[in-house]
This record gives C-alpha cells, structure tokens and sequence, in this order.
C-alpha cells in the first residue's frame, strides 16, 4: 500500500468527522498567505494561456474549453485557472483512483510521467474531456499534481465530432483511456500517440491538445517548484491545506449570508427520443430530476435527489464526477462567484446522488451527451437558489430556468479520400434566463461555461463542408414572460461543395420536454427540433436569382419549406448521424432559457419593437402576450394599436379568470386524472421508475396527492 | 533648449481623456512638455492649448516654433470618443442575407470583455454592447462566395437597389458594405458598391460608400465588421476634427502636414490614414518608446511595464520587433486592426484594498477609486485605502512633494483608511497593513508580466524591464521581485515616456489581407509553387496600394521600404503566429522551403521543445506587409559621466521596507543624479512626476543618457 494512498484515505475520514486544519499560517501573517495564494493563481493561469495558444481545438482556442489545476498530493484542487470550471470535480477524482488502485506501485508514479485521463467515470465529463495529469516531485517527494484538460473535437465512437448522440453504451463513446501512464521524462510516449491516431478519425486535435496542455504543465511545474523553494515546503504545503479550508469557509459564509435558510423543492425533466433514431435500440426515454435542496441557518447545503431517475441505454446520462462538478460550478456562477476557489467548496456542498441513476449510472453506460442530464439537474438547482435568493431579498439574482444546449457535428470523407470530423460550439451561445428585472441575453449563455463565445463563420468554413445561409437568434426561441428568456443562436446550412460522403447530426436532448422551465408565470423556453430539406432545388434557385431561405422565420410556416423545393423533416433536437449530399439544408438551433412573469405584463412597445426585428412572431404578439398590431402597408413594419391591446389584454384576463380553477379544485381534478392512470405511457414509465427508486418519494407523492395507501404505481 | 534659431523641434501631443499632453523634443534630444485639458467637444482648441503650454518654457512664440517644426503629430482620441458616446454619424448596413444579426450578437466575449473574472463569473451581469448600427437600417442581400473565393450563390443586383433605396429612405449618413469571405474575393462588395453609388448619384445623396475588402480585408466577419462600422460611425468625426487641427496651425505657420499617430505605432499624414486605425495609438507610446531605447542599448527583449492611476499597461518587443495584435478590443468591441500589444489589468496608484465581507481575505483592485474622489489621501472625500495611501503610509511617497508639490497628500486620512478598513478587522498594525497592499498589488503585476512572457514560450531572463508611468517607479523592485530579469530599467522621463514614443515613430502603415494557402508535409514542388505563387501576389497587390497611399501622402516612393509578413499555423491550429518571409517574392519550391522554415523557426522560438507538428501541414491564413519610410527620430540627450557620486541628495525621511522594521532612507532628486552616479538602498529618488523607491539590497546606477538602472547589490 503506497504512502500518498494512505494519506489520501486519512485525509477523506478526517473530513468526514469535520477534522478540518485551522487557519494557523494565514492568522499569523494573513499578507505572507494571500501573496502565495495570488501567485498560485498565477501559475495556473500561465499554463492555461500556454495550451491556448498551441492548441488544435476551435473549442479550446476560440471557446476557451481548458482548465489547468494544481493539486494536492492527494488530488484535491488548490488553484483553479479560468476556463470550462465544470472540471472542478475531474482531476481530482482521477488522481484519486489512481491512488485507491495501487498506482504507486504498479504503473508506478514517478518524476516526469505524464497520466491521461478522458473515462469519465473517473473524471471528465465525456470521453472528449481529455486530461494530462502530472506529478510533482522535490527531493524525490510527490509534494504536487498539475493537470490541464481540454475539450478535443474527435475521439472515434459511433460518430464523428467527439460526442456521439447514438451512443448507446461507454463501448460506443470512442476511445477511452482510462487513467493511463501515456509518457515519462516530460514526454509523450509514441506508441500512446500511435493509438490516438490509428483509433480517432483524426488524431490532429488529440495530439496537438496534448503538446498544449504539456507545454503549459512544464511552465506550471517549473514555476511551482520555484514557489515551493521560496517559501520552503513545510509552509507551502500547510498552507494550501489552509487555503482549502479557507475556500470552505468562504462557501459556508456566504450561502448563509445570502441565501435564506429552508428546504427548497424543485423538479426537472428531459427526454431521449430514440424510437425514430438510426439507432440498435429504438426507444424514447423521460427523466424525472426530483431535487431537495436545504440550506441551514449554519450555511450548509445539501442537494437529495433521492427518487431520480434510472440511467439508460442512451447517449444522455452523466457520470458522478460531472454531476458534482457541475454542481458546483453552477453554485460558483450563481453564488460563490467572487471567492476562493478551491477543494474547499466541493467540502462545502453535500450531495446525495443515489447509485444506479442517470447522474450516477454503473460503468457500461454511455455519456457523450452529458449536458441534457445536467441541464435538466442545473436548472432544478438554479430556481432552487433563486428562490432562496430572491427569499432573502436579492430579487435580482432570481434566475428562470437555463437553457438546454445543442450542437451540429459532421464528418465524412473528402474529395482525397481523408475521413473529417468537427462539431461546432454555436451551443456555447444558447440563451440565457430572464430574471427578475430584465430579459435573458440571446446568445450569450452556456451551461457549463462562464467565457461564452461564438467562432467566426469564416475560419470554420473551411474544416467542414456545411455553409452558412444564415446565423441569427430564434424567433420565439426564449420562453415568454414579463422578462423573456433569451433566444438561442439558430444556423441555416447547405451542404457545399460536395464530398465523398457527409454524415451529420445533432447532440444534446430536450425535444418534447423542457428543461428551462418559466418561473412566476413565465413560459418554458421552447422544446428543440431541427430541419432537414433534401433534394432540393437550391442550386437552381440560386442560379436563377430566385428568393431563397436564410433562417427559420416564422417556425409554423418556415422559409426554407415556402422557398425551396425538396422533401421537409422535422426531427427530434438530438438527432443521430445521417447521410447527406449537397444542396441539402440543415436546420438547427440551440436552447432558449425560461421566461419570468406574466407575458401580459411586457411592455407592448418592446413586444412590437421585437416583432419588426424578427424575435417575436406577429402570432406570438397576438396570443401570448396580449398586443395588438397594425401592419404598415408596404413596408411590412408593424405598429402598436394601444387602444386594442388593452381590450385584448383585458378580454384575455377574463377567459383566464373563467378557465381558472381554485388550487383545490385543480389538485382534486388532476388526483382523479392520477387515480384514473391518465397519463401518457412513458410518463407511467418515468414515475414507476422513481417511486421503485425512492420509497421515500412514492410515500411523499401518495401524500400530496391523497392517493390510497396501496398506491405503489401507475 | 530653443537658443539656436537654426534648432527644429519634434511636436507630439497626446489627446487623453483628461489632459492633453505635448513633448517638444529638440535636435540634441532636451525635452519640455506642456499640458491643457482635453476639449472633447472640439479637440483642436485642447490640442493648440497643449502646445501653446509647452512653448511657454522655450521662449519663443507658438509661430516661431511651428515654423521651426520639422515633424508635428497627434494621437487623437476622436475616434474612441465618437463610439464610447454612441455619437456618430447613422450608418446603413448591406450585408450578406441571412447575417443581418451579425452586428448584434457578435463574438460572446464581447458580452463581458474588460470585465473582472468574478463578473465573468456571474454571467448575470453579462451585458450585449449597444449597438452602433440601429437593426432596422441593416438590409440582407442575396450572395455568397466560399472559402476558396467561389460564388456559390450569385449577387442578386436588385436586392442591393432595394436596399440602399430602402436606406436612403431611412436618412443614413453612411452606407457600409460586408459580404462573406469577400477578402478571398472581393467581387461582389465592389459591384455593389458600384451599384450603391449609382443610386447615392441618381438621388443626388452625398453619402460615402464603404466596403469591408477595402478597409479590413481580413478574416473573420465580426472583427472585420466592427471594424468597418467604427470607420463609417466614427471615422468622418474624427478626419475632420484632425483636419481642422491641421488648418488651424497652418493659419499659424507650421508648413508640415499633421501626422496621425495609429495604433500600430506608426504615423501617417492625418489626411491619408483610416481613422480606425488611429483608435489605439495612445497606449502605442510606451512600447515605441522601449523600441527606441531597445535600439540605443541593443536590448533586443524588452517588456515595457506602465502603471499609471487605475491600470498597469505591459507590452512586449521581441527579436527587436514590437508585439503586433491584429485583432484589438476597443471600447469592449474585438476590431480587425493592427495594433501595437498592450494588455492592461486593473492595478494602479488609485486601485482599493478591501477586506473580502466573508473571509476577511486581503484583497486588492480591480476596483480603482478613480480620479475623483481618488485615493483617501488626496482628501477629496474617497474614504477607500488604495496603494497611494499606503504608499504615503510606508513613507514611499512625500505627500508635499506629489506630483512636484502641485497636490497635497494628507497622510493622516491615509492612515485612518487603512486603519479602519483593513488593519483593526484584520488585528494588524497600520504598517503591516499598508505592506501588505503592496506585496499583493505587486505579486498580482509580477505574475501578469511573468505569464505575458511565459506563455508565449519566451524565458523572462533574456528580456529587459522597462518601468514608467506614474506609480511604475515606486513599485518597480516590488513587481520584479522574483523574476530575474536581464536589466531593469527606469527612465528619468517616465511621465512623459509614452510621448516620448510617439516621436520616434516612422511614416508607416501595415496592412492585413485574409487568404487560405496550405502547403502540405513534404508537399510537392508543384504546391509550393502555386503557394509561393498566391503568396507573392498578395505581397504584390498590397505593395501597389501602399505605394499609391504613400505617394498620396506625398512621400518620395524611393524612401519607402517593405516588411513582408504572414501569419501561418499548424493546419488545424487555431492560432497563427506571425513571422517575417525571408524573401518578398516565393518564386521556386528553395523560397518557400525558406518561407517554412522561417515559421518553423519563430514557431521554435515562441513554443520551445514543445508544441511543433509539421505533420499537420502549415495553413496560411493571413499575409501583412508594413510599409514604413524611415523618420528623422528625436535623440535622447547623453551628457558626460560625471565623477560626483553624491549629487541630488536632499534630505533624509522614514520608509518601511519588507522587513517591516522603519529606515531612515535617503531622498534623492532625480534631475539632480549625475550620469555615472551609483546610490545604494534604501532610498527614494523624487522627481516631480514619480517617486523611485530603491530597497535594501538594491543600487541603481546612472548612465550616460540619465537612465536608471535597479539592480540587486
């Protein structure tokens, strides 16, 4: 049994019996502390701009989808760079399991060795998230673990661009390596890159992310060493003890300052719909993300989400690792934002995630499409903290629900006979939550990324043979509200030129059901579905001048369906590979987030400013929110008829009031419904499996509902 | 300075968001500046007021001087106010159907750029720009060209009719043009320019049309956009307060044309440059300063470090060469403008200390008190500890000889900040307190300028550092404390330092052009000729506008050189890096074998041991050529080593060091060190616009051009 594993296990049961360092070396000389702690950040953030500016990955260099770490011994994270903070959870689970495995034995951990980690089973989130670790050693002493992560474009699997949407088990997600030993002496070893290469459709994005993130990481073990030498390892190494108790404390300290203390519920859902899939096994899933989430009146917080749902023989569960990452990225981004950020926090929040669930599935399911599972987990979380925020009276931090987030990969082989394989970020820029005060931003808002960004159109062009017709924001595409919710980026392509062959698909779920609920009678950001019009006559069209289609429009009626020939499928969001040839149109767009308030109180002004720019349809105006519009002959510029729209409005009150029912009535109604079994099948199907999950949530469900004591199921 | 009649003199004024600074520099290299507020409604009067002060102390007449003028410059904020103030001209939009969003949504990160991580963070503070062009007045046009140049989609002419009628109709001012990919071919920009100006004509409009190929010709479609928006919003604002800048000091006898300094660190005729390019020429002084003295000294590697009030400017020379951003953020907008690289994080004089309300975590900037109220000693009623107060506190700073004496410091209010804001929370002294803001403020500058260096793969002992700027000097031995640097270096005209750079520039104008040229792995000599072929010709064609530009500005075409440039990545690599071809002209597969290994060579140089896959071929994205007629440059004055090894002392007072314990330290007056002078710390060395603070353990020797150099004992 190696030494670091037992300091390792040591270190987790004093945890666990609240056996924390106090705050010796930071009280004495608090300058001394936060000096090295700010040159920590340093060093972190130096590796990171390194492997920027080397690396392959558009999503790593234009969308900043790397982080890089300093570690404990025993793998808990001191100093975090900027970049994808979802990983918060990653690198320290896989140094972690090494440890528990016996690696100082046998692979042995020794100076200059290099780890890759991308199973995310134990760390990352998808086998796209590809991890080098790297120990530290001084007089021949592990005192530290750097580790750098970036997001690669292509790891095989069942489908080209790294996150393969008909993986139905881990055995089609693609290459997995699973907490390798990949180099010695700060070096690659060659037959690791041989496999990359002769294992992915193409190995350029894995091998020159990997020179990245080694570039940075012997910039980050230099400089560590030099820090260590400066200030002597005893302190060094006490002090980044401390400095994670610290960010503990923080955490604590500010969730009781902020947010009120009580038992907030809130439920999330999505969906896979694989029966009409080109997929072995055809069948449609629902999720069910019940969420408890208590804060005390000492700060602590704990997430249960006791009666979740089973995972499934889908692309779209998630492992624990990124369940808890992300988790507490989204307590950064929402409340933890201008701390300390460190091991300290994942100490701070207790989850309880049941095994054998779709956040916590066993080892043989797939997780390339991760983020519909912790979309729908993050937005249950985030209303939850809204409510306690807006609870304590920080009504602008009250949040709708986030916005799923959804992606158009492709690959094929070219003119030369070379296979290709891209997926682009457009999903980095879904919309955002509207809150209590303003309207989401249209995209501008991902889920697991706080620095969103959008690439050009032009420097992606030439890696895949999709073109632009158009980029713009959806129409109705935020859930409406007082506030909406913004609306995502939505792309219009054609296939050109054309290529041997092209395959393309769409990943990331939520098709029939929402997971950016509204809030305080806002409306859900709509479900997802994407276009597909093939054999069409767009080269004829174009050749003749005719009009032709550049976005959506008006989604009941869409141009490319009123402009062009060719035979029209809507399909679900998430959408496994097909073929395609050229002059095909492709029709996607990424998530919107929840609206918030009454759409009947939005101010008519903006409703019709939004109509002319195309955000809102004239349809929408009408009957969501209430506004009457006249339509300038001529020009097709609509103006507001005030008179009107407060008739409307009032009449639309009214058939309210006359269709509303008192919350008794309404809770005896749906009781029948219940007792009666009228639900649809899969939705039998998703409560039947938490109710066998949770006893606790089928007797809760039995007493909401009055249901009889023999009620065990639909 | 100014006794001989026969003396010429270098005019440089700089337009701040406050003042107005102007250097006259005359042929021996003496220096005397002048100062008048900035008048943003009309930057002229500020402009002649700033002269007019500077002359005050030569003796002559503002006449007399500009008569003797031999170059007169102005980096001019014009363009920077217009769009910061969202007051341009109304522009109108033709861009490719289906883009019309594009202004609007832009790159994310413009979203939060200039933000502080923390607000990053918290993307509900994230924000879209206003926009400069109102939705309404951008109309889609049916076309589409590819990425190799091919038109795909065909121009539809009676969109672009109807557009610019439409256009017209909504009373723009100016019309901009954007079409995708239209730097690989540009054809179809032009015919609907053609066409637009046609009916700008046939309705008798006096309405400027610009297209994207002729002011950014360069890749990537948001950048290039902002690019061309500012120009038509801003660029006529700014042309004609420089041309009336250059009439007025006609009318009083300077015979020179004005130059406008641009942002790349080169200077045009303020007739003949595109505005845009003018947008960040001011924050360019202190790099083309360092250039110079880079080249005085032979420091090939040089990091210029300017901490002024609320940021800490660092720029980097290279091989000689300055840092060439081609894609600056300017006022939160990402532009497709060649730029000088500097990059700024919020530390200054003014930035506050603070306790984190959960940790009591001593935390210092971004936040900066800004100008007014100011740091709590300038008693103007700021009640927030900023490095100022402590370094009046630590006895760094006399507070009744600040800025000369012109401001009174009160140390009392200074103390009390500290005292209440940070040291009773956190139970320490006062002193303890005030080191502290400086340990953190310094530690956050040295691993800003450390990770500048480092991550482009660079070894921070081969650069020198050069410290100016107001609080450069005062924290200079503290932001370099742990990094070995080659020389650091602190010059006795640090305030007027980045001024001093503007001088030196050349007539010089650099253009960027958008290609894609790959040359495989062990590609074939076909390929490398049809890639030396494009290559060559793009150097070619830029060559001929820039001739024709320098001959527009009335240049003999003979004094005019060219550096070719290209920016080339590892295909698939996100990142070029720029490099400078070898030969002009790539005729025969032995150039462009030199051409590769060029980029092999720099790419070595940037990403040592690591990072290097030829395998992947070499992708071409961009190619840049500058062209530069060489300028007289003002000298800097070197005076004979002196043997007095004890001028300037001028009294003695209390200073705290990181030893925390009180010194009594020496103070020195900077005009009065003699060339040749070594002092030994501690001590502290005034001068009317800084304060050098030289710990223990530290010397600073004087050379010949009055430079000083901080070295460890």
């Amino acid at each position: 049994m190696g030494k670091l594993k037992d300091r390792a296990l040591q270190r987790e049961k004093d945890l666990s019996e609240g056996k924390r360092p106090s705050l010796i070396l930071k009280d004495a000389d608090p300058i001394k502390w936060e000096v090295l702690y700010t040159r920590l950040l340093g060093i972190v953030q130096e590796g990171r701009e390194t492997a920027r500016l080397i690396s392959a990955s558009p999503t790593v260099r234009e969308f900043g989808e790397c982080v890089f770490c300093v570690f404990t011994p025993e793998g808990e994270v001191v100093a975090f760079s900027r970049g994808i903070l979802l990983h918060f959870a990653s690198f320290t689970a896989t140094i972690k399991w090494m440890l528990k495995n016996n690696y100082e034995d046998d692979p042995g951990i020794k100076e200059g060795d290099l780890f890759c980690n991308n199973d995310p089973q134990i760390g990352g989130a998808h086998s796209a998230d590809v991890a080098t670790l790297m120990p530290i050693f001084r007089k021949g002493e592990l005192v530290a673990w750097v580790g750098g992560l970036t997001h690669v474009m292509e790891v095989g699997g069942t489908e080209p661009g790294g996150t393969p949407p008909s993986a139905l088990s881990r055995y089609d997600d693609g290459l997995m390596v699973t907490a390798q030993k990949v180099g010695e002496n700060d070096k690659y070893f060659r037959d690791y890159h041989i496999m990359v290469s002769r294992n992915t459709r193409d190995g350029k994005w894995w091998i020159i992310d990997d020179l990245a993130k080694l570039g940075g990481m012997i910039k980050m073990k230099k400089a560590l060493l030099d820090v260590i030498e400066e200030y002597g390892i005893d302190y060094y190494e006490k002090a980044t003890y401390e400095m994670i108790e610290e960010g503990r404390r923080f955490a604590v300290s500010k969730i009781k300052t902020v947010l009120f203390p009580g038992t907030y519920r809130t439920a999330g859902f999505y969906d896979v719909l694989n029966s009409e899939q080109p997929v072995r096994f055809q069948k449609d899933h629902y999720m069910h993300f019940p969420l408890e989430m208590t804060v005390t009146k000492n700060g602590e917080m704990f997430l249960n989400y006791d009666g979740l749902s089973s995972p499934g023989y889908h692309a779209n569960n998630a492992s624990l690792i990124c369940a808890t990452g992300l988790h507490i990225y989204q307590l950064l981004q929402e409340v933890l934002y201008d701390g300390m950020f460190n091991a300290g926090l994942v100490q701070a929040l207790k989850l309880n995630i049941p095994e054998n669930t779709v956040l916590n599935p066993g080892i043989q399911y797939a997780c390339s499409c991760w983020v519909s599972a912790m979309v729908a987990a993050g937005s249950c979380f985030q209303r939850a903290l809204s409510r306690a925020y807006y609870a304590k009276g920080f009504r602008e931090e009250g949040l709708s629900g986030k916005a799923i987030t959804a992606s158009v990969f492709a690959g094929g082989v070219n003119e030369n006979d070379s296979l290709f394989s891209i997926v682009n970020f457009e999903m980095n820029c879904s919309g955002a939550a509207a809150s209590s005060n303003k309207d989401g931003l249209d995209s501008a808002n991902s889920v697991w990324n706080p620095e969103v960004n959008l690439s050009d159109c032009e420097p992606f062009e030439p890696l895949w043979p999709l073109k632009w017709l158009g980029r713009g924001v959806q129409t109705d595409g935020g859930g409406f509200g007082k506030h909406r919710g913004g609306a995502s980026i939505s792309s219009l392509y054609v296939i050109e030129p054309p290529v041997k062959f092209i395959e393309s698909g769409c990943y990331m779920s939520g098709d029939r059901v929402f997971a950016s609920a509204g809030t305080m009678g806002g409306y859900p950001a709509p479900a997802r579905y994407r276009y597909t019009l093939v054999d069409t006559n767009f080269a004829e069209a174009a050749a003749l001048k005719q009009p032709l289609p550049h976005e959506e429009g008006d989604p009941a009626n869409p141009d490319f369906a009123r402009l062009l020939k060719g035979t029209l499928k809507r399909g679900s969001g998430q959408s496994a590979s097909v073929q395609f040839k050229q002059y095909d149109l492709i029709y996607h767009a990424s998530g919107g987030g929840g609206g918030w308030g009454d759409p009947l109180e939005r101010s008519p002004n903006t409703v019709i400013r939004e109509v002319n720019e195309g955000l809102t349809t004239i349809t929408t105006a009408e009957n969501v929110y209430g506004v009457a519009a006249a339509n300038t002959p001529g020009n097709g510029h609509w103006t507001l008829d005030e008179g009107k729209t407060s008739a409307l409005r009032n009449e639309m009150r009214k058939k309210r009031l006359k269709k509303a029912l008192s919350s008794k009535a309404y809770m005896k109604k749906e009781r029948k419904n219940l007792l009666e079994g009228k639900l649809a099948p899969i939705v039998k199907e998703m409560y039947n499996d938490s109710f066998k999950k949770s006893a606790r949530f089928l007797d809760e469900f039995k007493q909401f509902w009055g249901l009889p004591d023999q009620f065990s199921g639909f | 300075m100014g006794d001989d009649v026969r003396q010429r003199y270098y005019c440089y004024t700089d337009a701040g968001g406050t003042f107005t600074d102007t250097l006259l520099i005359d042929e021996q290299g003496n220096m005397i500046s002048g100062k008048a507020p900035t008048t943003p409604a009309s930057l002229d009067d500020g402009h002649i007021a700033s002269i007019r002060a500077a002359v005050e102390g030569l003796g002559i007449t503002l006449e007399e001087l500009l008569e003797k003028t031999e170059v007169i410059a102005f980096g001019t904020t014009a363009i920077i106010n217009t769009v910061v103030q969202r007051s341009g001209v109304k522009v109108g939009v033709l861009i490719t159907k289906g883009f019309e969003r594009l202004p609007s949504v832009g790159r994310g990160f413009q979203n939060y750029s200039e933000y502080s991580w923390s607000d990053i963070l918290h993307s509900s503070t994230h924000r879209h720009l206003k926009d400069l062009v109102s939705y309404e007045n951008i109309v889609g046009v049916n076309e589409r060209m590819d990425n190799t140049g091919k038109a795909f989609i065909p121009l539809y002419p009676d969109d672009v009719r109807a557009a610019v009628n439409k256009l017209i109709d909504m009373n723009v001012e100016s019309i901009i043009i954007l079409f995708l990919f239209s730097y690989m071919n540009p054809s179809h920009e032009l015919q609907a320019k053609e066409i637009a100006e046609e009916i700008v004509n046939s309705r008798g409009k006096d309405i400027p049309v610009f297209t994207s190929y002729e002011v950014a010709p360069a890749m990537k479609e948001v950048a290039r956009f902002n690019t061309l928006a500012v120009e038509a919003y801003a660029g006529g604002i700014a042309k004609k307060s420089l041309a009336k800048s250059e009439k007025r000091l006609a009318d009083l006898g300077c015979k020179m044309k004005l130059q406008a300094t641009l942002s790349h660190g080169g200077m045009m005729p303020a007739s003949t440059a595109h505005m845009v390019d003018t947008a960040m020429s001011g924050p360019s002084g202190g790099i083309l300063a360092g250039k110079y003295l880079g080249d005085v000294y032979g420091y090939r590697n040089i990091i210029t470090s300017d901490v002024g009030g609320t940021s800490f400017d660092v720029g980097l020379i290279t091989g000689g060469r300055i840092n060439i951003k081609t894609e600056p953020v300017v006022a939160r907008f990402i532009l497709s403008a060649p730029c000088a690289e500097v990059t700024s994080i919020g530390a200054g004089g003014g930035t506050i200390a603070y306790l984190d309300p959960f940790t009591n975590r001593l935390k210092v900037g971004p936040q900066s008190s800004g100008s007014m109220p100011g740091p709590a000693c300038y008693g103007n009623g700021g009640e927030n500890p900023t490095v100022t107060d402590a370094d009046v506190v630590l006895g760094y700073i006399d507070p009744d000889y600040f800025l000369g004496g012109r401001m009174k410091l009160d140390k009392a209010i200074a103390e009390r900040a500290i005292k209440e804001k940070i040291a009773d929370p956190l139970r320490i002294s006062v002193i303890d307190a005030a080191l502290g803001i400086k340990e953190l403020i310094d530690a956050e500058m040295e691993n800003y300028c450390r990770s500048l260096i480092s991550s482009r793969g660079y070894a921070v002992e081969d650069y020198v550092l050069l410290a100016f700027g107001g609080a450069g000097p005062t924290h200079v031995a503290g932001y370099t404390k742990n990094t070995k640097y080659k020389e650091i270096v602190i010059t006795p005209f640090a305030s007027v330092f980045c001024a001093f750079g503007g001088a030196t520039a050349d007539y010089s104008r650099h253009y960027l052009r958008g290609t894609s040229v790959f040359i495989p792995y062990m590609a074939d000599e076909q390929t490398k000729l049809k890639a030396g072929e494009t290559l060559s010709s793009l150097w070619s064609e830029m060559e001929a506008i820039a001739m024709d530009e320098m001959k527009n500005a009335g240049f003999n075409l003979k004094e005019v050189e060219f550096e070719h440039l290209a920016f080339t990545r590892y295909g698939g690599q996100l990142d070029e890096i720029s490099f400078k071809s070898p030969q002009s002209r790539l005729t025969d597969a032995k150039t462009v074998d030199a051409f590769v290994e060029a980029f092999e060579s720099e790419y070595s140089n940037v990403f040592t041991a690591t990072g290097k896959y030829p395998q992947a071929g070499y992708l071409t994205l961009h190619v840049g050529l500058v062209s530069r007629v060489t300028k007289p440059k003002p000298s800097i004055a070197r005076k004979i080593v002196s043997k007095s090894t004890h001028g300037g002392l001028k009294g003695k007072r209390i200073a705290i060091f990181d030893d925390r314990k009180p010194v009594e330290t020496s103070i020195y007056e900077l005009s009065l060190l003699s060339p040749g002078q070594q002092v030994k710390g501690p001590v502290i060395i005034e001068h009317v616009d800084t304060t050098f603070v030289v710990p223990p353990d530290y010397h600073v020797d004087v050379d010949e051009y009055g430079m000083l150099f901080l070295r460890r004992a």
